[in-house]
């Protein structure tokens, strides 16, 4: 029976956890808040990470390109995801209040799905940041219109940038508030590919 | 047009086969072989054409003799020259249209007037009627130089860019509105440039100048560093006899937003003269189709490889995604470029 595999692509250590950095120092250990995320609200077992890349480690020196860098970052992310022969790219992107960022991404989504139909999408962005998918799993509302949830989230007892505990405010959660339209996107996405990837390869669903 | 290039046993590469586009660029990790390879074209264009340098291009080949090689030069039967030093080094061009049978000819007696006389030569002889190498240093291209007689054909003195205002000169002289029309691209790209002035430091030599639109005159020892260079390169097209153009590292002492004009200029002049690049600039890639590109690497156990970037691994997956330039760079190491080569991960 074997695992499908997946490609993160995120910012740093929050969203990629101990599979942030360069490729050669990537390494199981210590989950981000998208494998935690997907462990806990999609499948816990049946799949594994197979690589990761951060955004800013996608080239982008084509002043012609018109397609916008968000774009090309997703575009970049599912080439290094079908090089890594996974099924599956996983990635979130946060909007940091850009609206514009949004649609590039789901321009980003669907010239990869177009490009690379064989490897299926579970990304979109986090409405404005990670840090209010936290609040959204702990019931808190109205995540999407904070500028600054990261002050919130230490509030609740969630230092900055503290990985660890970002992850535990995940594997303890139920369902996000209900206005937390962004992450429930993100989640049904992830519910709608990756049970059945994992699937495929012989793995039953828990 | 050199459409196939093999070279062995010089300088630092074993044994190569290269296929050539009218515009060609050689990427890849220092000292992996970039420039032998445009030294290997210049070095047999002129020892065989230019009667003048078969001297100089000996005494190249002596240095290579003096470590255990000798040289001897010779024809193929089939349209290939070959320069060949007794077993080694040999470099080897194939030409576009082969010629019929070509009699060898008698070692000494390389130089253009010769090749010309036999029919099935005249090919090989246009072909490489001039191999120019530039590698433009700024000093060079600003200093004061002597005029080019009515006699001598437009071309730079070294391959530094000695001479760019004799070659502007003898443009003004000879071709008029060629120099206009240089003129005016350089307009287009510098706003703030009405002219382009040569000047006469004393009765015996000529440097550049321009003249700003408010109608300063700026001499070369004041002009920057991007104009030199981009009036270097548009005087290109102009250059006699040209077969065959080597450059050296365009993209130096150019902004990035110049490197495509320049890059425009060279695909213009390569529909008549054929351009060899090496070098080290993404965005001197993206100019070009991944067909014109190809990866030089060398390593202790392999030697020099040249592989085209359109024939590495998932070439075609990774095109869809990254211009040349981007997709070099991307999957770029720096030593063996391994992920490119191989198709691995990205490093």
């Amino acid at each position: 029976m074997t695992e499908a595999s997946l490609f993160f692509a995120g910012e740093g250590r929050c969203e990629l956890g101990s599979f942030s950095g360069h490729p050669a120092y990537q390494a199981p250990g210590e989950p981000g808040v998208l494998e935690a995320l997907i462990r806990r609200h999609i499948q816990a077992t049946g799949w594994r990470i197979a690589g990761a890349v951060e955004w800013k480690n996608i080239r982008k020196l084509n002043p012609k390109n018109k397609a916008s860098p968000e774009a090309r970052n997703v575009l970049g992310a599912v080439l290094d995801a079908r090089e890594s022969a996974c099924a599956a790219l996983v990635f979130s992107r946060d909007t940091d209040g850009d609206e514009l960022r949004a649609i590039a991404i789901q321009d980003g989504i669907a010239m990869a799905e177009s490009l690379f139909p064989e490897v299926k999408i579970v990304g979109g962005v986090a409405r404005q940041k990670l840090e209010a998918w936290l609040l959204a799993l702990l019931k808190v509302r109205r995540t999407e219109s904070m500028t600054s949830p990261e002050k919130e989230l230490e509030l609740k007892g969630v230092p900055l940038k503290s990985v660890r505990k970002m992850v535990e405010v995940v594997e303890l959660s139920g369902a996000p508030a209900d206005d937390a339209r962004s992450l429930i996107e993100w989640l049904e996405r992830a519910s709608r590919f990756i049970p059945p990837l994992c699937a495929a390869t012989g793995v039953e669903s828990q | 047009m050199i459409e196939r290039l093999d070279i062995e046993n010089y300088g630092c590469i074993r044994k190569a086969s290269i296929g050539l586009t009218p515009l060609h660029a050689f990427i890849g990790p220092n000292d992996s072989g970039k420039s032998t390879i445009l030294h290997a074209v210049q070095l047999i264009g002129t020892s065989l054409v230019n009667p003048d340098t078969a001297r100089a291009a000996e005494l190249a080949l002596q240095k290579s003799a003096e470590r255990g090689m000798s040289a001897v030069t010779a024809f193929s039967a089939d349209g290939y020259m070959r320069r060949q030093t007794g077993a080694q080094p040999i470099i080897e061009m194939a030409f576009g249209t082969p010629s019929a049978k070509v009699t060898p000819l008698t070692h000494g007696s390389y130089n253009a007037r010769h090749l010309a006389s036999v029919p099935s030569h005249r090919s090989i002889a246009h072909a490489l009627a001039g191999a120019h190498l530039v590698r433009f240093e700024p000093d060079k291209l600003r200093s004061p130089t002597r005029l080019l007689s009515d006699f001598e054909p437009v071309g730079f003195f070294d391959e530094k860019g000695e001479g760019l205002a004799a070659v502007y000169d003898a443009l003004v002289n000879r071709d008029v509105q060629s120099f206009l029309k240089i003129t005016e691209a350089v307009k287009k790209l510098f706003p703030h440039v009405k002219s382009v002035r040569l000047k006469n430091p004393d009765h015996q030599t000529k440097a550049m100048a321009i003249e700003l639109a408010n109608g300063e005159e700026i001499s070369a020892e004041l002009m920057s560093e991007g104009l030199l260079y981009y009036l270097a390169f548009a005087v290109l097209p102009y250059i006699q006899p040209s077969a065959v153009i080597l450059v050296e590292e365009p993209e130096n002492g150019l902004h990035p937003a110049r490197i495509a004009e320049v890059m425009d200029t060279l695909r213009e002049t390569s529909k008549a003269t054929q351009i060899l690049i090496a070098t080290h600039s993404p965005l001197v890639v993206n100019e070009m189709k991944p067909e014109e590109v190809s990866v030089v690497t060398r390593t202790v156990a392999a030697g020099t490889k040249v592989t085209r970037l359109s024939d590495t691994p998932n070439f075609a997956d990774r095109a869809k995604v990254y211009a040349p330039g981007e997709l070099w760079i991307s999957y770029a190491n720096g030593s063996d470029e391994a992920p490119l080569l191989d198709g691995t991960a990205r490093p």
